[in-house]
């Protein structure tokens, strides 16, 4: 893949790369650097990389810098604090809307993390099962199954925080 | 009405993603208090994915194709992309590929016996015990002068 080729395709999939490291790293700084480290990375390699599966080792990238990242974060002792996880743009939708959505954020990151990690590639980014089981290592049906869990578990906390305040 | 079929099987991961985008209009569409649990979840989900979709950050480039490492770089991109170069460098990478086999293939030759190349290792062996031991028979017991050297008197 030649250098323009790279920048163009990189472009293309930057913000989704982006925000595939907010939701597992839960910070947009690092998030941002993350992405800045993938694009480094991948500019090294260019010589090698075929145009044909771009997207999926563009988000593979990603995903192993962040774990890399989570591993050395570990290591050092420095939890991230509440204050610095994500948090949604305050002017969408109404304050119900954005009420709602705040209670799928909370309940989202209280997820297991092949679950949250499965439910944002195919809630937010939009991508197939398919592509989905190839970032992260598993099988459609095995995504499938682990999406299906995911959204059945927000679904429950989400009636059980919206009917009883729990 | 269609999303009400359409909510089940979202929560049965069964949804295609433009099946789910299709769901996401409808519901949008409903007042919440007309919806039933289950589908005011898939509301809330749906609407949070598409706040998080939003999320953008810049990246700072490589320039392209001004540096001189660069351009370098990609010739070499364009030149093995190009397909008849493919072509000629798995052509002469399979001759040399089989020119090494041919050339493992052969038998080591360890030496030559009456014109005859001897490939096995034992014969080879055999065949120069035989030759030291015929010099040391026919050669070394009749010379008197070299006997001499090795006596003390």
């Amino acid at each position: 893949m030649h250098s323009e080729e790279l920048n163009r395709e990189f472009v293309r999939l930057k913000d989704a790369a982006y925000r595939y490291a907010v939701s597992l790293l839960h910070d947009h700084n690092e998030a941002a650097d993350a992405t800045q480290d993938c694009y480094e990375r991948l500019w090294r390699r260019r010589l090698i990389i075929r145009s044909k599966s771009f997207d999926s080792l563009v988000m593979v990238t990603i995903r192993n810098i962040c774990l890399d990242r989570i591993r050395q974060r570990r290591r050092a002792w420095q939890p991230s604090s509440i204050e610095e996880l994500e948090s949604l743009p305050p002017s969408l939708g109404s304050a119900e809307q954005r009420e709602s959505a705040d209670i799928i954020r909370r309940v989202m990151e209280n997820l297991p993390s092949r679950e949250r990690e499965v439910l944002h590639l195919r809630e937010c980014e939009g991508m197939e099962f398919e592509d989905i089981a190839r970032i992260v290592g598993s099988t459609e049906s095995a995504v499938r199954m682990a999406c299906s869990r995911a959204r059945n578990r927000v679904k429950e906390e989400y009636i059980k925080i919206m009917n009883y305040g729990v | 009405m269609e999303y009400k079929d359409l909510t089940k099987r979202y929560f049965d991961g069964e949804l295609s993603p433009a099946e789910e985008q299709t769901l996401h209009d409808e519901l949008a569409a409903v007042a919440d208090n007309a919806l039933t649990n289950d589908e005011r979840a898939a509301k809330a989900m749906l609407h949070y994915a598409s706040l998080k979709s939003n999320a953008s950050v810049s990246v700072k480039l490589h320039e392209s194709r001004t540096h001189g490492r660069t351009r370098l770089t990609d010739a070499i991109v364009a030149l093995c992309s190009m397909r008849y170069a493919r072509i000629a460098t798995t052509a002469v990478l399979g001759v040399v590929a089989i020119a090494m086999a041919i050339h493992l293939s052969q038998p080591t030759v360890y030496g030559y016996h009456n014109g005859k190349p001897i490939t096995s290792y034992d014969e080879a062996q055999l065949l120069a015990q035989d030759i030291f031991d015929n010099l040391a028979h026919d050669g070394f017991a009749e010379n008197h002068d070299l006997q001499k050297l090795f006596t003390l008197d």
